[in-house]
């Protein structure tokens, strides 16, 4: 089930809603309330990965266990910190990752081992990560271990985060999971947050994901230059709404349920560097590598630059297989640690960030990048790349470019305008006063909220762009 | 002053969904509870597991969520009215992106990759029926929307693959050896016009067109297989008809509402010589004698609804997609025709019984049984594959298990 749904926004939600509050005295009943509610939420799309789901939360939840009962035998700690992980990045590695390795293994030595083709559990990359993050926290002190599986069993399967993030970690939400207030004031800046989200989901990112899947489903010989930049730029955007519209509605969803998770996005596009870029971007995912895999590996303070590149590269290169299990993905990290290792060891990025040339620059970069992981193979990025850049005979301009700058480009430009904080700007640089800009955005919210609606309600198109991740 | 306006905003959401469901369990609740607690069963598989059980009661609130909502339609006029007022002309709901054409009928662009497959696995089963049980076949193609060149909006000829996805899929039949009758060329040799052919509210063609379709198919039969059907069965002349004007209000008119376009007119057609019908549905209990027009023709679907004056089920009058139907005609040439159909087939194997001693006809969605087992229940001489491109596209049936 996806939050952009009839189901989810006219069934599922109203009913946990009122479930929850009818129980919220006794945190115990509420907490049963909301793990059986995600569950069920988790069992709409396979129930049988339920299973899967519950298995991972258990192993975690007896690792937990293990680590915090054995405070004063450290190496029966590391132990189960051990098992634990081997297990959870062993769940991923099979269902992710098996088929991966098989296809790949048969190709490069002519093999012909059966290809397991596993269907992958949605959001496995999600609550696998917060099950790491669950037992390492543990490890480290930075939170208590819940004695009772359900405390476990919420944190990791909660519904807000749990198909499409953003990756909670464990030591943000502790303690909420125990104790926690609800107030009118949290309940009813969650809804205004989810109203959001959902209007950057429903609208714009729906539109622009019409732009980007009907270009790149075109034969190459229909598309013009022009026309690939713009499904290039739009599938940028088209992540990013979509993204950053399910991250906006699941903090606000935790909101109306009294959970503080933290920001996930914090307009990306007004970066000068793709460094900065990756700071703004998809943070929850960020800041998990660098605490969890970052660091551990010695991080930026090591001796050599060698030692650094390649911390660097085991980074970006997991941080591509954690979105796909294809090619296209690890060379899409790959490209990244690309850009970042060029922008730190020549001081590129610090300069860009000196200088607005930077943001055309940092665009480029992502952009050109991202087509990656839109494309369908390796080679399909090469020839989309070829017509990005003139190189295929591609015309710059043929009529059906025409038709999709006059059916989109309204929702394009809409897209390109509020991706940035204009909000701030009228506020800080406008000096719009305050009794005039809040009764304004809230009736542009109301506004685009009810046409929102009648795209969830149309059943118009609403892909889902994490079955991979 | 923000937590004022978020007070408002949440009451303006929680009321909204509210009106949604509240309104949907009031006035579809029964038809919820009977899909979770009975008809659920129709989606499962053999040999079901408690998976299985859950996935189906899950599926099934899903088609109630998708097809029973308070409401519904006037939202999606809505969003229509929105995605017009942005000066789009493609209009996309429900999975459809519907643009006007010339003629002024609405149609579904057909935009995504198309392949061969599922007309590959046709044609193997129809190798095997002529191999195995000298069983015949047709594919009687039936063509959606684009009958004439130049109708679509300026610019989208390159984007739209309809006729290049069926050129490609007909060409590739016939390559197999498969007989084929191409609903356009019953277009072309009937006069129609694009306004006489295609409804203007509704994906499906008119009463009209299928009737020259199973001319066609007739034709094709006589001449490809050897038979000796009755064309002038099928002749429109031989027909006569009542025109109820403004009557049905397809999918597409209910989608995008009054304002952006009128109901369409249906013709009755039924034949001006004698004949003697039974028609029987195999998954239903009905059963009806008489004349074709008394026997195959469900009037009822005729009538006008009383809130909005229009029919939606106008275009079922000569069975609905889902019904498994026999009909026996005294008159008809002895063969037993089984078309496998789905909402295009409908009346175009109706019209075809008129031809033949016994027609059945089955839309694999209505049943668990495979083709296989559908040919092994009826024992056919001719095997119709009735068909439209949306089908072929998005064909998810069993052939064999």
């Amino acid at each position: 089930m996806v939050f952009s749904s009839t189901e989810f926004l006219c069934f599922f939600l109203p009913i946990v809603l009122m479930l929850y509050y009818l129980c919220r005295r006794n945190r115990t009943l509420s907490n049963v309330v909301l793990t059986v509610m995600s569950l069920l939420f988790y069992a709409w799309g396979e129930p049988t990965f339920v299973l899967v789901m519950l298995a991972s939360i258990f192993i975690n939840w007896l690792a937990a266990r293990v680590i915090d009962g054995n405070r004063e035998r450290p190496r029966a700690r590391k132990l189960a910190l051990i098992a634990g992980l081997v297990l959870d990045v062993g769940m991923l590695a099979v269902f992710k990752y098996l088929s991966f390795f098989v296809r790949n293994l048969n190709g490069a030595f002519s093999l012909n081992l059966p290809d397991p083709q596993l269907a992958l559990p949605i959001g496995i990359s999600f609550f696998t990560f917060q099950a790491i993050s669950y037992i390492v926290d543990v490890y480290r002190g930075h939170g208590e271990a819940q004695k009772h599986f359900l405390g476990v069993c919420l944190y990791i399967s909660f519904f807000p985060q749990l198909i499409a993030g953003p990756i909670v970690r464990y030591e943000t939400v502790a303690a909420e999971i125990k104790g926690r207030t609800e107030t009118l004031d949290d309940f009813t800046e969650g809804a205004r947050r989810f109203m959001v989200g959902l209007s950057k989901k429903a609208i714009l990112a729906n539109s622009l994901a019409l732009i980007v899947d009907s270009i790149f489903a075109l034969s190459p010989e229909k598309v013009s230059v022009a026309m690939s930049w713009y499904a290039a730029i739009a599938y940028l955007m088209q992540v990013y709404y979509d993204f950053s519209g399910y991250s906006d509605m699941a903090i606000g969803l935790g909101r109306m349920f009294g959970f503080h998770f933290l920001e996930n996005f914090t307009f990306p596009f007004l970066s000068k560097s793709v460094t900065e870029f990756w700071r703004r971007w998809h943070i929850s995912l960020c800041t998990w590598f660098r605490d969890y895999v970052f660091f551990p590996l010695g991080g930026s303070r090591v001796k050599s630059k060698i030692r650094l590149l390649f911390n660097m590269f085991v980074v970006w290169s997991l941080t591509g297989l954690w979105h796909g299990a294809e090619w296209t993905y690890v060379l899409w990290g790959v490209g990244f640690f690309v850009v970042l290792s060029i922008e730190k060891l020549t001081g590129l990025g610090k300069w860009m960030e000196k200088h607005a040339v930077g943001h055309l620059y940092a665009m480029f970069a992502v952009v050109v990048v991202t087509v990656l992981i839109r494309s369908e193979s390796v080679a399909a990025a090469g020839n989309f790349y070829k017509t990005m850049f003139g190189l295929s005979g591609a015309p710059l301009w043929n009529p059906l470019s025409g038709v999709f700058l006059r059916e989109y480009g309204l929702f394009f430009a809409a897209a390109a305008v509020l991706s940035l904080p204009v909000g701030d700007w009228l506020r800080k640089k406008a000096r719009v006063p305050a009794w005039l800009l809040e009764p304004a955005q809230g009736a542009l919210l109301l506004a685009v909220t009810a046409v929102a609606f009648t795209y969830v309600i149309s059943g118009s198109y609403n892909p889902f762009i994490y079955f991979n991740f | 002053m923000r937590k004022h306006i978020n007070r408002i905003l949440t009451l303006a959401l929680l009321l909204a969904i509210a009106v949604i469901f509240i309104g949907t369990m009031v006035q579809y609740g029964r038809n919820y509870a009977y899909g979770f607690f009975v008809s659920y069963k129709d989606l499962m598989p053999r040999n079901a597991t408690v998976f299985d059980d859950i996935s189906a009661r899950i599926a099934k609130l899903s088609e109630n969520v998708s097809s029973r909502l308070f409401l519904r339609n006037p939202i999606r006029q809505l969003n229509a009215a929105f995605q017009l007022a942005t000066g789009k002309k493609i209009i996309s709901i429900a999975g459809n992106d519907m643009v006007k054409l010339k003629c002024g009928a609405y149609y579904g662009l057909f935009t995504g990759d198309f392949t061969t497959d599922k007309m590959e696995e046709l044609a193997s089963f129809a190798e095997k029926l002529k191999a195995e049980k000298g069983i015949s076949t047709v594919f009687s193609y039936c063509h959606s929307g684009l009958y004439e060149d130049g109708q679509l909006p300026a610019g989208m000829e390159d984007w739209d693959n309809n006729i290049e996805c069926a050129d490609t899929l007909l060409a590739d039949f016939r390559a197999r050896g498969v007989v084929v009758s191409d609903s356009r060329d019953a277009y072309r040799a009937s006069g129609l016009t694009m306004d006489e052919a295609i409804n203007k509210s509704d994906v499906h063609w008119s009463h009209k067109m299928a009737l020259a379709a199973a001319r066609e198919t007739a034709r094709t039969m006589n001449e490809e297989l050897g038979l000796s059907l009755d064309e002038e069965k099928l002749n429109v002349e031989n027909f006569d008809e009542i025109v109820y004007e403004r009557l049905l209000m397809g999918e597409y008119g209910r989608r995008i509402g009054f304002k952006n376009v009128t109901p369409d007119d249906v013709h009755e057609l039924w034949p001006k010589y004698d004949t003697h019908m039974l028609y029987e549905e195999l998954n239903d209990d009905v059963r009806r004698e008489g004349t074709f027009r008394e026997a195959v023709i469900n009037e009822e679907n005729l009538e006008r609804d009383p809130d909005t004056g229009y029919s939606e089920k106008a275009y079922y009058i000569y069975s609905t997609y889902l019904a498994q139907t026999h009909i026996h005609n005294e008159d008809g040439e002895p063969l037993t025709v089984l078309v496998f159909k789905d909402s295009y087939g409908t009346p175009l194997g109706a019209f075809l019984s008129l031809t033949v001693r016994d027609t059945y006809a089955v839309d694999l969605r209505s049943t668990r049984l495979t083709m296989e087992e559908c040919v092994a229940k009826v024992n056919p001489d001719v095997v119709i594959f009735a068909y439209s491109q949306q089908t072929l596209r998005e064909f998810s049936y069993d052939i064999a298990e």
